[in-house]
């Protein structure tokens, strides 16, 4: 069953002589538990799919139906909602909130959901149980990617959308943080979107997407996958 | 220069911010030297206005005028002398007018408005402020005496700046004015006021170095020099002599008769001693008799004559008021009272200029936060601390020094706004006292900076390194201890959390927000006591009129209570002078006062009212003085209980006890209290009428008096309360905005987000309002009296629980206004925030 389905989705920035079109009409449908990478040069326009995918970002023209429902027609206040209960996002540069430890950034996300995972489980899963009293500026880039990770799986979200979620860390950390990716997605069956310029990455996805200059330019299913821990780059 | 431009781009960046900061600087300086200035002013321009109306160093009233030779000795003293005589008339429209003939040369007339020429006999000059008070202009007629004269000019005087009938009376009486009339006319309305008359000379003392000395020459002349009895005119006194004179005649009389009888016997028995000349024995006996008898007829001669002289010859002195000018309220208690102000303004313009210098830092701190980056940069390629601390500094500085200019030189501007309205005065000078220009402008540019310095100079205590990172020394410590909330309340946590991160903000504005309530309660409880005052003044008051009179009437009229009034002074530790008091001794049940139980007749015991007990803060049990200002005589009394009246200063006696203890004869009486007017009573009679509807009309005047400034105050605590809050949680947006970028992509409602980011601050308010209420109310029992404290009464501080209440919905309205403003500030932050972090 198609979680995602994008029909000719069309996203343009600026008025009148000055008009960028960033994403030119694309269409692409992404299975129930996949796990799929958005590749890309800079300014390809995949971060933008990404956020409107994410419910961040409105699509100009075009179709984006999840779970059944047409998201383009959604108002502010039924995209809040939508990203409440559906969507985890993980960012490039974690956006842990400072003033909180790791496991109150964990619950900041737990509070929005009733049918959240088990906070301690998770945080054994990502190795923070120990960490979990700290703050983020005492933990290390890897240990904060994966507390962004945790705050974005514990409400249990249908879609994971990552954003360049190993842009920020060294070779060790992002290999952990693909890893765990790929353990939530094999155990939680969350359809996951990884938004990336690494071309590595690409062989541990099911699914792989090459966006260019606002097109799709590869849409593919990998036949020979691997898991996270033999790529390398 | 790369800097300064860096500077103006922040400022223009934040405009409204700092325009908002500004205008915090400039609302609170300009009240605060506006009214500091008060006192200065006011000074000015009493000084000036003296020296140029030549006012009195001081006056006295005499029994009977004085005779030419006393005159003569009192100039010999170096003593310039004026006949300032008056007579009160009542008008048609009920209003009373004391009448006095135009100045020659001291306390002269100083025409405001109108025609200076000569005051022709149709025409009259009328004081400013019963003019305004009643509606009446230049031109109008006005009748006195039974003829219509011409308002030719309005015009003040030194010695009626506040204008009272009585040195002694609380405040001014909207219907008591002045009028001044030319010499023939004075002379001609006289004649029907000759016994009502009051002989009031003004005086100056000629060699300035010698006042002193000269002043107490003349009160011990004044005091020495005795009424003569041709002089006399008024008719108990005459009576009185005429008794005592009967009585002494009398006695005289009857030793004569004694005499005479005497020396008849001694002849008699000669002829007696002859006739007995055979019995020597019984002759020597007779002779030794006659000698007794001389000899005690002479004893009784000079006992009878010291006798009478001592208790049957009639002596006064003339003197009966003497006030210097300084002691003279008339005079001095416009300067007096704004003097109160300049004391208050200083406290209160530091307790704001730090709250600015508070509000500032919180900026420049954020500044610095959000540069930490460039600021660490700049460490690194060898700029110096200063360097950067000074870059940081200049901008709140400069809002400061700006405001603050404004500030001040709009407080110049409303001076005359802050002085009050109630009294008689020329056009106020403004001054531009340097120590109040230093004060406003320097004082909160010295605060913004040190405060500034010092919190801007511990945040840049780093190395380049931990700058860059924003690393926190030893402020985020690991948390082992976590906050319980129970049930799924993570908001509450969070909440939590965000109050705890942001604690300094949130002390500055519960100061902030504290401080304006003070303000607020300093309004509102003026404005409480006031009305209060005014509205038990009246239920205190039983009486309807209360009749001063020279001397008991020939007969008590009916329905009437008599009293025996004495006035005296008592030293006021909180107005830092002498307060006029009044004793009044009255029937033990009397019908017009509340006691708790029947007067004592112990002759030491005295009952203070409640206004006496606000002014000098006795109580039941204590010793007290009255010193008698003329005599300086001191009374010793001792407190026996206590009762409800609020107007003026007074205490009470049984009239019987207080007859006894100042030898006033039985039945003596000075006063008539009664609940209907007397229209028989002999004008000459009387001293003066004061009634409950002038008692209670001249409180209710106080409260229309000051409500600008009620208003003034009110509004600058709401301005303040409004810009504090914006502006502080305006800052902890900003500085979150990110965060709430975040929470709104993680699925956060607009209603959450509020609750998180705004919520904190209700308790802020909410704990301000609980603690400072009452503190606040503590205060103002203390503060409210002292800024009355030259009032002739104890007004003690009272408000209304309804104010409370009113108080409470007004934060609460006020609060809702910087609310919504936030939270559609909030609601604007959209989560396109979040996405511009990315490399």
């Amino acid at each position: 069953m198609n979680c995602i389905e994008i029909k000719n989705l069309k996203k343009i920035y600026g008025k009148a002589e000055n008009i960028t079109t960033v994403l030119n009409g694309i269409g692409v449908s992404i299975k129930e538990g996949e796990l799929c990478g958005i590749f890309g040069p800079s300014g390809s326009g995949k971060s933008t799919l990404l956020n409107i995918v994410g419910g961040l970002e409105r699509c100009d023209a075009g179709k984006l139906i999840v779970n059944g429902k047409d998201i383009c027609k959604y108002s502010d206040k039924e995209l809040t909602e939508y990203r409440r209960s559906q969507i985890g996002f993980v960012f490039q540069f974690y956006n842990l909130i400072p003033d909180l430890n790791v496991k109150e950034n964990i619950q900041v996300c737990e509070y929005l959901s009733d049918d959240s995972l088990n906070i301690e489980n998770l945080m054994e899963t990502m190795g923070l149980t120990k960490h979990q009293n700290k703050y983020p500026s005492q933990i290390s880039g890897g240990q904060q990617q994966r507390c962004a990770i945790a705050r974005a799986v514990i409400k249990n979200p249908s879609i994971l959308l990552c954003d360049e979620p190993t842009g920020a860390l060294d070779y060790k950390s992002s290999k952990m943080v693909l890893k765990l990716l790929e353990t939530i997605n094999q155990k939680y069956n969350t359809t996951i979107l990884i938004v990336t310029h690494n071309e590595a990455i690409r062989d541990m996805v099911h699914h792989v997407i090459k966006v260019r200059d606002g097109i799709i330019s590869q849409d593919y299913y990998n036949e020979d996958r691997v898991d996270a821990e033999e790529i390398c780059w | 220069m790369i800097q300064t431009k860096r500077v103006w781009r922040k400022f223009k960046r934040n405009f409204l911010k700092y325009v908002a900061v500004m205008l915090i600087v400039i609302l609170s300086m300009a009240i605060v030297v506006g009214y500091g200035n008060t006192s200065f002013s006011t000074k000015e321009t009493m000084k000036q206005y003296w020296n140029q109306t030549n006012v009195e160093d001081g006056e006295f009233t005499t029994y009977v005028p004085l005779r030419e030779e006393n005159i003569r000795d009192i100039e010999s003293m170096g003593v310039s002398l004026e006949k300032t005589f008056y007579f009160d008339i009542t008008t048609d429209h009920g209003s009373t007018l004391r009448v006095f003939k135009l100045r020659n040369s001291i306390n002269l007339v100083d025409i405001q408005d109108g025609d200076v020429g000569e005051l022709k006999d149709n025409e009259v000059i009328l004081e400013k402020l019963f003019m305004s008070d009643n509606q009446i202009s230049i031109g109008d007629s006005i009748n006195i005496g039974g003829k219509e004269y011409k308002i030719k000019a309005n015009a003040t005087v030194p010695d009626y700046c506040h204008r009272v009938a009585e040195i002694s009376d609380v405040g001014t009486d909207e219907q008591f004015g002045i009028v001044f009339v030319n010499d023939d006319v004075f002379k001609r309305l006289q004649e029907n006021y000759k016994d009502s008359t009051v002989y009031n000379y003004t005086y100056v003392i000629n060699d300035e170095s010698d006042l002193e000395e000269t002043e107490n020459k003349l009160f011990d002349y004044l005091y020495e020099t005795e009424v003569n009895v041709e002089d006399i005119t008024d008719t108990y006194i005459l009576e009185k002599i005429q008794n005592i004179d009967l009585i002494r005649n009398n006695i005289q009389a009857g030793f004569t008769n004694l005499q005479e009888g005497m020396q008849s016997i001694i002849l008699n028995t000669n002829t007696i001693s002859t006739y007995l000349e055979k019995n020597v024995s019984l002759i020597s006996n007779l002779e030794k008799a006659q000698e007794n008898i001389l000899v005690g007829l002479e004893e009784l001669s000079e006992n009878t004559e010291e006798t009478l002289d001592n208790y049957l010859t009639w002596s006064y002195p003339n003197l009966y008021k003497f006030n210097k000018a300084d002691e003279n309220t008339r005079i001095v208690d416009f300067v007096n009272y704004h003097k109160m102000f300049f004391s208050t303004a200083i406290v209160a313009g530091i307790l704001l200029a730090i709250l600015i210098a508070y509000i500032i830092s919180v900026f420049a701190i954020n500044n610095v936060e959000s540069d930490s980056k460039i600021i660490g940069t700049l460490y690194a390629m060898g700029y110096r601390k200063k360097e950067i601390l000074g870059q940081y500094i200049i901008l709140p500085v400069i809002i400061v020094a700006v405001g603050a200019v404004i500030g001040t030189f709009l407080g110049f501007g409303i001076t005359s706004l802050c002085i009050t309205a109630n009294y008689s005065h020329p056009t106020i000078i403004i001054t531009y006292p340097v120590g109040l220009i230093i004060y406003g402008i320097i004082m909160p540019i010295v605060i913004a900076f040190v405060i500034n310095y010092l919190v801007l100079n511990k945040k840049l205590d780093k190395s380049a390194l931990e700058i860059i990172r924003n690393e926190h020394k030893d402020n985020v410590k690991e948390n082992k201890k976590e906050i319980h909330v129970y049930g799924k309340k993570f908001i509450r946590l969070f909440q939590i959390k965000r109050f705890l991160h942001e604690i300094r903000n949130n002390l500055i504005m519960f100061f902030g927000i504290s401080l304006s309530i003070i303000i607020l309660m300093l309004g509102v409880g003026l404005y409480g006591s006031l009305v209060h005052y005014a509205e038990s003044i009246g239920e205190d008051t039983r009486f309807d009129y209360m009749y001063t009179l020279k001397n008991p009437l020939r007969e008590q009229p009916a329905n009437t209570e008599t009293a025996y009034t004495k006035q005296f002074s008592m030293f006021c530790s909180m107005a830092g002078t002498d307060m006029p008091v009044v004793l009044q001794g009255v029937e033990s049940d009397s019908n017009y006062f509340k006691f708790a139980h029947r007067l004592d007749d112990d002759e030491n015991v005295v009952y203070i009212s409640d206004s006496a007990i606000v002014k000098f803060g006795y109580n039941v049990g204590d010793k007290i003085v009255f010193t008698d200002s003329l005599t300086k005589k001191e009374y010793a009394f001792t407190i026996g209980g206590t009762v409800s009246y609020k107007n003026g200063i007074y205490f009470f006696m049984n009239i019987d006890a207080m007859r006894k203890y100042f030898d006033a004869e039985e039945g003596y009486y000075n006063t008539l209290l009664s609940t209907k007017e007397l229209n028989d009573i002999d004008k000459n009679m009387l001293i003066s009428v004061t009634t409950k509807q002038s008692i209670v009309d001249t409180a209710k005047s106080w409260v229309d008096d000051t409500t600008g400034t009620i208003g003034m105050f009110v509004g600058m605590s709401i301005v303040i309360f409004i810009l504090v809050i914006y502006l502080l949680v305006k800052n902890m947006i900003d500085r979150a905005k990110y965060n709430v970028s975040l929470m709104k992509v993680l699925g956060y409602r607009n209603k959450e987000t509020n609750k998180i980011y705004l919520g904190a601050t209700f308790y802020v308010v909410l704990a301000s309002l609980v603690i400072t209420l009452p503190i606040g109310a503590r205060i103002m029992d203390s503060l409210i009296p002292i800024l009355n404290a030259s009032m002739k009464s104890g007004m003690e501080c009272y408000i209304d629980p309804v104010y409370y209440i009113m108080m409470i919905i007004l934060i609460v309205i006020s609060y809702v206004i910087p609310y919504l403003l936030l939270k559609i500030k909030l609601a604007k932050i959209s989560v396109s925030e979040i996405l511009k972090e990315r490399e």
